[in-house]
């Protein structure tokens, strides 16, 4: 853990009887832009609060940076920037007034860089917050975020509640602006294309649990679909791997975990013959891997 | 520091425009008060308007400090900054302290602005109960805009506080307003029951420093300690709300209460009120007189008392009454004096001195009419005695020694009168003792009649309670009255106050007199009557006419006799009080209560309406005397 920017480890937190994070362990490696998946209520809000201090755990540890954040709070915000899921500034504030609020609060800051942020996002330093746009908000709150240089970047749904032209802007600004400089990103989303045209790291939680985690391609390649040519009485119930059969008659539509040598032998044995192994997009190994922990909607 | 200074500059932008629109009030209500019908409402209640207004935007600014930024969702952004919790919530403490105290200044300089505005209302209204309240334009005055700022802005901070640590678990301001009010309503009367346990602590539960515990006003040049120790107390409230809200932010950080607990709070609160509503016993019905004495025509309007017997003025003469049983007072005898209004009597030895003015042309004369009560059956007169009409206002009438002492007013003189007895036991002025003169164009101001001294003679001395103070005289020789001590009670009364004497009585070596403002009763160690030593005070508005026993204070209220106890602690407990059926009250109980009270075989006779009234104590919880 000591090399890895977050680090946590059996987290479990309860808001009276429900347990929004229930015994989540998780690594982020320095230098990842680390992809934080999962559902609306999946616990992703919840565990990004608690690595912030802004929740207390009611079990497990948490390290961020190699610190405990309850304990150098202080130290640990002057090294991370944060962006919440509701990033709301103070709208009775101009631009340039908030950037000049936000840099008193930090020792080191560098408001000339923030300043030229501003300007690469087109920002006017006199207009005031509560007439920019929420794409333009956003960007604000990246140029924020970048004043005090910080080693992790914490964002909790940057691109959420924004339209499809304005969220490719964000997280090409977070491409261009926050992942070339070498830092370390963990940021949540439930928007999986966003996650996907970013990360390099995944990892998906649901009811508070990780499902899967691990390098982007691993994870998406993780799940397969195999096109199988067999006859109408196959059964391929004792295929390793497998979680859902589509289709019925001669074709048939396998998802299978881990595919390799041993499912396809396993395939063949039962009677059938791949036609064509399917990679999956990560939005659709998304869904397999959620839907194996509940109900998705239709 | 950086941070702090933004943090400043950020919270006061934010709280500017609700004290700009505080003062924006202010300005308008100096305006209105150019209107006459407005400015004699403000001179009526600003104190209360404005206490209320400080106590509300208290709680406005409050309920709004912490919970705001959670509701907007800026809190986020402020705890994902390298702040403390200090940082984050001690600038905003700070701010709306100061903008509540801005407020505060703004709301009283709307009356010090046009004090001379406030000068036509006075508190009068409520003489009734025999109280002192000098006028409001006085009270302004004599306390001084600081003191006064303080002595409201002192619960206004403690609203404050308490409803900011609230407002620190809430995410909507309505939640920290709804807990803060919650916790302020069961918490101040739990400060109330500690204090019933632990009364030693009750000095130190002043929060005001504007005024002392001994009911006058803490000047920071007069008792600097004093002013330091009750701004303390203020203080340390207000640091106890910011340790609660630094704790809670710690604590809790984003997790805000929910609606549900603080509904529940109020519905048991609302429940415990009821509760104790059926649960409480109706107060006994309050006793009345153990007996009663009318006469068939007119009023019964002086007492005095000598042994069993009792000798009462009549507007017609003379009544000598029974008192040997208490429950059944029995008139002995009446006498007439044709063409004389009496009021006052007194008695030395068999003599019985009526004091009253002569019926006819071409002015009233003041007389004195003497009986002989050797056979109190059979009263018989034995003439009068002009005395002349030099003397406008007359109060109390009694014995002093040999001779008799009347304190009245003449021109603009207020004070005693001596009359020395003749063989014949027949009454000659001889003497007279000014105690205070009243100042130029006394009479313009209506109401001056109210002004009078009061008295209380004891082994030739007399201590009268005037304007300012009480004095002692010595009338060992009646034909020489001799001012001994004069005391200056250092309280408020003004020579434009419209006010009643002041309360004054002995027992034993212990003179009580009152403190007219805010309304103490003050002992006296009289061991040395030269030398009156205070010794204790007590919270207590004390009415004209009171007897004190044991620490148990008998006083005439309204239309009946209220019973209090003083107590440790300069407090005083409610003990009873004897009503007065309807149909035996005065219409006009103000101008009764002169009236005396007399202790007589351990039952209290006075005169009210009409009537001789005789009360008993075991009527009372507590059985005195």
């Amino acid at each position: 853990m000591a090399t890895a920017a977050i680090g946590i480890t059996g987290l479990v937190k309860t808001f009276g009887k429900h347990r929004a994070v229930d015994g989540l362990d998780l690594e982020v490696p320095q230098g990842s832009i680390f992809g934080f998946l999962g559902r609306n209520g999946a616990g992703k809000t919840t565990t990004i609060k608690i690595l912030m201090n802004m929740l207390k755990p009611t079990a497990g540890a948490v390290e961020v940076l190699g610190q405990d954040p309850h304990v150098h709070e202080k130290e640990l915000k002057e090294r991370v920037g944060y962006i919440s899921d509701n990033p709301v500034l103070y709208d009775w504030m101009k631009v340039e007034e908030v950037a000049w609020f936000a840099g008193q609060l930090y020792p080191r800051w560098d408001q000339q860089k923030v300043a030229a942020l501003i300007e690469h996002f087109g920002l006017d330093p006199k207009q005031k917050i509560k007439h920019l746009s929420r794409g333009m908000n956003a960007q604000l709150n990246l140029a924020l975020v970048l004043g005090h240089d910080p080693e992790l970047l914490i964002l909790d749904e940057p691109a959420s509640g924004l339209d499809v032209i304005v969220r490719r802007d964000v997280l090409e600004s977070i491409i261009q602006v926050i992942s070339a400089e070498g830092r370390t990103v963990f940021f949540s989303s439930h928007l999986v294309h966003e996650v996907e045209r970013v990360a390099d790291q995944v990892a998906i939680i649901e009811q508070g649990k990780l499902l899967v985690c691990g390098e982007l391609d691993a994870v998406r390649q993780q799940v397969k679909r195999v096109l199988v040519r067999a006859e109408d009485a196959v059964d391929f119930a004792g295929v390793a791997g497998l979680r859902g059969v589509q289709g019925e008659g001669r074709q048939r539509l396998l998802t299978i975990f881990d595919y390799g040598d041993e499912a396809k032998a396993q395939i063949e044995q039962a009677g059938g013959q791949v036609v064509e192994v399917i990679d999956l997009s990560l939005e659709d190994s998304f869904v397999e891997h959620v839907t194996q922990q509940g109900e998705l909607p239709s | 520091m950086r941070a702090w200074r933004a943090l400043l500059w950020k919270e006061g932008r934010e709280e500017l425009p609700k004290v700009l629109v505080g003062l924006g009030l202010c300005a308008v209500v100096v305006a209105l008060r150019q209107n006459a019908d407005f400015n004699a409402e403000f001179a009526r209640d600003f104190g209360a308007w404005i206490t209320i207004s400080i106590l509300v935007c208290g709680g406005v600014l409050g309920m709004s400090l912490v919970a705001k930024e959670s509701s907007r969702g800026t809190l986020s952004f402020l705890l994902g900054k390298p702040l403390s919790a200090v940082e984050v919530l001690l600038p905003k403490y700070i701010v709306g302290a100061a903008a509540l105290s801005v407020l505060a200044a703004g709301a009283w300089v709307t009356v010090y602005v046009d004090l001379e505005g406030l000068a036509s209302r006075g508190f009068s209204i409520y003489s009734h109960s025999g109280a002192w309240y000098p006028s409001v334009k006085r009270v302004a005055e004599e306390v001084g805009y600081v003191n006064m700022l303080l002595f409201s802005l002192t619960p206004g901070l403690i609203a404050y506080s308490v409803i900011f640590a609230s407002s620190t678990m809430a995410n909507h301001p309505l939640k920290g307003a709804a807990l803060g009010t919650l916790l302020l309503i069961v918490l101040v009367p739990s400060a109330d029951n500690v204090l019933k346990y632990f009364p030693a602590l009750k000095p130190f539960f002043s929060f005001n420093p504007g005024i002392s515990f001994r009911g006058t006003v803490v000047r920071i040049v007069e008792d600097p300690w004093g002013y330091l120790v009750r701004v303390g107390a203020t203080a340390a409230v207000m640091a106890a709300g910011m340790a609660v809200s630094i704790a809670l932010l710690r604590r809790f950080r984003l997790v805000s209460i929910g609606w549900k607990p603080i509904v529940i709070g109020w519905l048991a609160l609302i429940a415990f009120i009821n509760l104790m509503n059926l649960t409480h016993e109706p107060s006994p019905p309050k006793p009345g007189p153990l007996s009663v004495l009318t006469p068939e025509e007119g009023a019964y309007l002086d007492l005095a008392v000598v042994g069993d017997r009792g000798y009462m003025a009549t507007e017609g003469g003379l009544a000598i009454v029974d008192l040997r049983d208490p429950t059944k007072p029995e008139l002995l005898a009446a006498a007439e004096v044709p063409l004389w209004l009496m009021s006052r009597v007194a008695v030395v030895d068999s003599l019985a001195y009526l004091l009253g003015r002569r019926k006819g042309l071409p002015a009233d004369s003041l007389g004195i009419a003497v009986f002989s009560v050797g056979d109190p059956a059979h009263p018989v007169f034995k003439g009068y005695r002009i005395i002349g009409n030099d003397i406008e206002e007359f109060w109390n009438w009694d014995r002093c020694g040999a001779g008799l002492i009347l304190s009245g007013r003449w021109g603009d003189k207020l004070g005693l009168v001596s009359f020395a007895l003749d063989a014949e036991g027949l009454p000659a002025r001889a003497d007279e003792l000014v105690v205070e003169e009243l100042p130029e164009g006394y009479n313009d101001s209506p109401g001056w009649w109210e002004h009078k001294l009061s008295v209380h003679v004891h082994n030739e001395r007399i201590w009268v309670g005037y304007r300012d103070g009480f004095l002692a005289v010595d009338a060992r020789n009646i034909g020489a009255l001799q001012e001994t001590v004069r005391v200056e009670m250092g309280d408020y009364n003004s020579e434009y106050d419209l006010h009643k004497s002041r309360p004054i009585t002995r027992e034993g070596d212990t003179l009580y007199v009152h403190r007219y403002w805010p309304g103490n009763l003050v002992a006296f160690d009289i061991a040395d009557p030269n030398r009156p030593r205070e010794i204790e005070y007590w919270f207590f508005t004390a009415r004209n006419t009171i007897k004190i026993i044991d620490d148990w204070v008998y006083s005439t209220s309204g239309n009946g006799l209220s019973v209090d106890r003083l107590t440790d602690y300069h407090a005083h407990e409610y003990m009873g009080y004897w009503q007065v059926p309807d149909e035996l009250r005065s219409s006009s109980s103000i101008s009764r209560n002169w009236k005396r009270l007399h202790l007589i075989h351990g039952h209290f006779y006075t005169l009210i309406g009409r009537s001789l009234m005789v009360f008993s104590p075991e009527q009372i919880k507590g059985g005195r005397p």
